[in-house]
């Protein structure tokens, strides 16, 4: 009798040990992620912020945050062929959603709607920013921050022809005025502008305005005039339609009829537009709203009088929003749900990432950022940020936004390489418009196989 | 007219230097070109036409490239990498080569064309199987898999070079040394390697340079960021959206430094090995 | 005394012992990731997928349904026949060049190697500049002999030629290799030829390129093997373009690995690209007892 109650005791004894054990091993999250070294020293501190904040609740905590310089892709892929995927990651757009459908993301929707933390919540964060799938039921949530295009310029140039500054209310600032300034202040070496009698094309020694032929800087305008890459459900090509081939046209034309913007073989003279903007070889650029990271420390250091605006609208005004989004991994983050599910949140709330959205590089996901003053004053530097970043930066992405094809469309890195490739010619003039698009949308019909979303 | 051969040569020789100082000319640009950006600021390592001297003279350039990250570390690790790998190469792929060359044995030809196909896939492919591979032996996030494998022959490149070197190299004296009693491991080590001087310095020389610059194995098998190696270094400087043109160039001459000393050295003995006299009768 | 009779036996026995490394080392890391590889490209693997045998699948859709694939064919091989006979060729004659008793030698050599260890995205920027048809040198050292204005790597059937082009720059490993062969040619057979009233010619001919064909043969086949691969040119400068026409094959295969996430995919490219490379590397060694002279060749 005594002997059967001893080995219950220790019977009960163990489990509880090990049931204990199991839930206090302390946990170590793995982490990767990509940048430059100011993300790399944000996203370190970041971690560490982490740890120290959550000691108490999940006892010896560590997060290994392993920062990824260069080939990215490469290592990602060999480590979940290996079954040894990070825990939370930052992820290549391209390929998130493929992954997300076969399981190896995981859904974060029930982990949301359990959550009572407000900086998680669907509703609260820029809704562009939320990739979907499954026909919109499921969720492997945002990128790390909001990113747009957007237009920056040089208000010394402008000062200089006496040419009002761009309007920073998308509605008012139209292709038309765009084009006009970008004429005035298209300059050659000869002081001529386009238009006047011996204008020089190839001897130009200040361009309107600049822009690199990928497709975030095409599609807002195939956007803002009314056209598409494909149709709503990802099946038909639309690019070869009127409304999409004028668009592409009219940037065309900045290039090859206008002579105000380089093309990408002119470009190459000045391999960094922000630099080009600095030094007044370009009086207006397109380019993400990231460029604020080295054009606001151009700024504040003096160097540069800094002015951003929207994107010129066709016919109505667009704002593209695009980014890559953190994930957790199912493999590993099962294992360690609530930790990881901490972790993930953290990385996902601005508030922990200040340095670099102050710094111009991000923007932030949770909407109060946007429309609370108080949250306004913590992001926007005024030495680094313009003052009309707020309308035309802020107020046109949570107006006017529209999310990548990033977030919803197959295929998406396949369709948007045909694209590069297949308008290259365009700009060098070699082949029209109308024939270019034509090949991408035979070339992209097989490749649009529907969204992710839908 | 008959030009005197000291004329002759004269000309020779001027024709050479000339040549010489033209191709100079040309291609020293890459490095003076890497140079010069690396002592300027951001905006004018970008102008066109190109200036060439820096305005200003940006020597903090150096410091604060090499402060970015731990470089001394990366530079321990690699060194690390680089000592246990080049030893394992240079020794192997010489018994390896001086095998396939000269010693005769069933499947000897056969064999080797089998190993020269593993230059034949790309890495992109290779890669996963390589790394599940490695997992397997519980080499992930050490050194193993950037310095074992060197042990093995150290690659068909090597192996190849060196066999056409020993090649060359008259069979006579191996019979010489044969007949006085000596096997083929002292063959090797006192006839074949000292006249294959420059092919095996050749091997070290290309073998260090590949070490040293590898970026993809240790950026793959690497996650300890204190495990880093100098080509990992490197990479900092050019990210997704920005590329911190002045710093990477001017950690990429502090990084090629070495390289450079390496080969300097090394193509010093790149001497003339073999005399036939004695052999022929 | 050797015994003659276990003589070859006891070679044989060396032989295989000494090769035991190699050998070992192919087979524990090369060969499997290679049959694994060739296995994968008769399957659907989209890496986070597993593996699904489809057959012959992949490569139909390669061979009927990709123009990628004839684009990317075209390119490489235009990229290494171009490539590979000019590099050597250059390659070769810098080699004599540095080979030469000059003084200042081992600082001319340093410098001709110089751009093959330089690395490539240093570079890549150089040659930015070089190829800019408005401001590039290229274009201003052409324009002082009177040539119009090429659009190099901008334009897609300048793009190929722009590239390989730059290649020869990076002759350096090449030419090195080929500066080691040249220290194995007998200065007797070189004495030999002036004795006989030869002239420089004379000696390039019957005694440089004779002894040198083991090294000309090594070079050649790496070459070859290596041109087929070309990657780093079209990742860093080109992305492919324009049109495709710098998509060397090996760029097409890492986006499709990586950036489509097609593995399995881009294992049946890998196969045809190695059967081709396969059958080049053939045909040379196969030529090879016509032309390649080894002081000590000991076959069977």
């Amino acid at each position: 009798m005594k002997k059967s109650l001893w080995v219950a005791a220790l019977s009960v004894v163990l489990i509880l040990g090990m049931t204990v054990s199991a839930f206090t091993a302390p946990v170590e999250l793995i982490y990767t992620y990509w940048g430059s070294q100011l993300e790399r020293d944000a996203q370190a501190k970041m971690c560490r912020e982490f740890e120290n904040a959550y000691q108490d609740i999940f006892p010896g905590i560590k997060v290994k945050d392993i920062y990824i310089p260069s080939n990215y892709d490469e290592k990602i892929n060999t480590m979940v062929a290996a079954g040894e995927p990070p825990h939370v990651a930052q992820l290549g757009e391209g390929l998130s959603l493929d992954w997300a459908e076969r399981g190896v993301l995981m859904d974060i929707m029930p982990l949301i709607k359990e959550d009572k933390d407000s900086s998680v919540k669907v509703e609260n964060r820029i809704s562009m920013t939320w990739y979907w799938y499954d026909k919109g039921k499921k969720t492997i949530g945002t990128n790390l921050a909001a990113e747009v295009m957007v237009l920056w310029y040089n208000k010394e140039i402008f000062d200089k022809a006496g040419i009002p500054y761009p309007s920073a209310n998308p509605e008012a600032w139209t292709w038309d005025k765009f084009l006009d300034a970008a004429m005035k202040l298209t300059v050659d070496r000869n002081g001529k502008h386009p238009g006047d009698p011996g204008f020089d094309p190839s001897n130009i020694d200040t361009y309107g305005v600049a822009f690199g032929t990928w497709w975030a800087t095409i599609l807002p305008f195939i956007w803002s005039n009314g056209g598409d890459i494909c149709d709503s459900e990802g099946k038909v090509p639309t690019i070869n339609r009127p409304a999409s081939v004028e668009a592409i046209q009219k940037l065309a034309d900045l290039m090859l009829k206008y002579h105000v913007a380089p093309t990408p073989t002119q470009m190459q003279a000045f391999p960094a537009l922000r630099i080009a903007l600095q030094t007044k070889k370009v009086a207006m650029y397109i380019d993400g709203q990231w460029a604020l990271l080295d054009l606001g420390q151009m700024a504040k250091e003096g160097r540069i009088k800094l002015g951003v605006a929207p994107l010129p609208k066709l016919k109505k005004p667009i704002c593209l929003e695009l980014g890559s989004p953190n994930v957790m991994f199912t493999v590993s983050a099962q294992q360690h749900l609530k930790e990881a599910w901490e972790f993930y949140k953290w990385t996902t709330n601005s508030e922990k990432v200040l340095p670099v959205i102050r710094g111009g590089l991000w923007m932030p996901l949770q909407k109060w950022w946007y429309t609370d003053p108080k949250y306004l004053e913590k992001w926007l530097d005024p030495e680094v940020h313009p003052k009309e970043y707020k309308p035309a930066v802020i107020d046109y992405l949570l107006k006017y936004g529209r999310k990548s094809p990033s977030y919803y469309l197959r295929n998406w890195n396949q369709i948007s390489d045909i694209m590069y490739q297949e308008l290259s010619n365009v700009w060098l003039g070699k082949v029209s418009v109308k024939a270019a698009c034509d090949n991408m949308a035979t070339k992209i019909k097989p490749l649009l196989t529907g969204r992710y979303d839908k | 007219m008959r030009i005197g051969k000291t004329v002759s040569t004269r000309i020779t020789k001027t024709l050479t230097y000339i040549l010489l100082i033209i191709g100079s000319a040309i291609f020293m640009l890459p490095f003076v070109w890497l140079v010069r950006s690396s002592f300027m600021e951001l905006g004018q390592i970008f102008i066109i036409p190109p200036e060439w001297i820096p305005k200003p003279f940006r020597w903090q350039n150096y410091i604060e490239a090499l402060t970015a990250a731990p470089f001394l570390k990366y530079f321990q690790n690699t060194l690390k990498i680089l000592l246990f790998n080049e030893s394992g190469v240079v020794l192997t792929s010489i018994i390896c080569a001086y095998s396939f060359a000269r010693l005769r044995w069933p499947g000897r030809d056969f064999i080797f064309a089998i190993l020269l196909t593993s230059l034949m896939l790309p890495y992109a492919v290779t890669l996963i199987p390589t790394f599940i591979l490695w997992k397997m032996l519980g080499g992930l996030n050490t050194f193993f898999p950037l310095t074992v494998p060197a042990w093995f022959g150290g690659g068909v490149f090597y192996i190849f070079l060196l066999r056409q070197f020993f090649l060359t190299i008259p069979y006579e004296l191996d019979e010489a040394a044969y007949m006085d009693g000596a096997n083929p491991l002292k063959v090797l080590w006192s006839i074949v390697v000292p006249l294959s001087k420059p092919a095996v310095i050749t091997v070290a020389i290309f073998n260090f340079i590949g070490v040293w610059n590898d970026l993809l194995g240790p950026i793959i098998y690497l996650s300890d960021p204190d495990k880093y190696t100098l080509a990992i270094g490197l990479s900092v400087f050019r990210s997704m959206y920005t590329a911190q043109w002045h710093y990477l160039m001017a950690a990429s001459v502090v990084v090629l430094l070495p390289v450079i000393l390496v080969f300097f050295i090394g193509q010093r003995y790149f001497i003339q090995g073999i005399t036939l006299t004695g052999l022929k009768g | 005394m050797a015994k003659k009779t276990s003589l070859y036996s006891n070679e044989a026995k060396w032989g295989v012992i000494l090769a035991l490394p190699a050998i070992l080392g192919f087979l524990i890391w090369t060969l499997g990731p290679m049959i694994a590889s060739f296995i994968l490209g008769f399957t659907d693997w989209e890496v986070v997928t597993n593996p699904k045998l489809i057959g012959v699948g992949n490569f139909k859709k390669i061979l009927f349904n990709d123009f990628i694939f004839k684009k990317s064919i075209y390119a490489t091989v235009y990229y290494s026949v171009g490539g590979v006979v000019l590099t050597i060729i250059a390659a070769f004659l810098v080699a004599i060049l540095l080979n030469q008793k000059v003084r200042g030698l081992p600082l001319f050599r340093t410098i001709f190697y110089l751009p093959s260890i330089t690395p490539a995205i240093a570079s890549a920027m150089l040659w930015i500049w070089l190829f800019n048809p408005d401001f590039g040198l290229l274009n201003q050292v052409l324009g002082i002999f009177g040539i119009p204005k090429l659009q190099w790597i901008y334009d897609e059937k300048q793009v190929v030629p722009a590239l390989i082009f730059m290649s020869i720059w990076g002759l350096g490993g090449t030419m090195v290799i080929f500066l080691a062969g040249l220290q194995g040619v007998p200065q007797e057979l070189y004495e030999a030829v002036e004795i006989d009233g030869g002239s420089w010619w004379h000696r390039f001919r019957y005694v440089t390129i004779p002894m040198m064909t083991p090294t000309i043969f090594f070079n050649l086949v790496m070459a070859i093997i290596g041109a087929f691969q070309v990657f780093t040119s079209a990742y860093i400068m080109t992305d492919g373009g324009p049109n495709y026409a710098s998509m060397f094959y090996v760029y097409y295969i890492y986006l499709s690995a990586f950036r489509y996430g097609h593995m399995g995919y881009a294992c049946a490219l890998a196969v045809i690209l190695f059967f081709i490379i396969l059958a080049f590397t053939l045909v040379v060694f196969r030529s090879s007892p016509y032309w390649v002279y080894y002081e000590s060749a000991r076959r069977r």
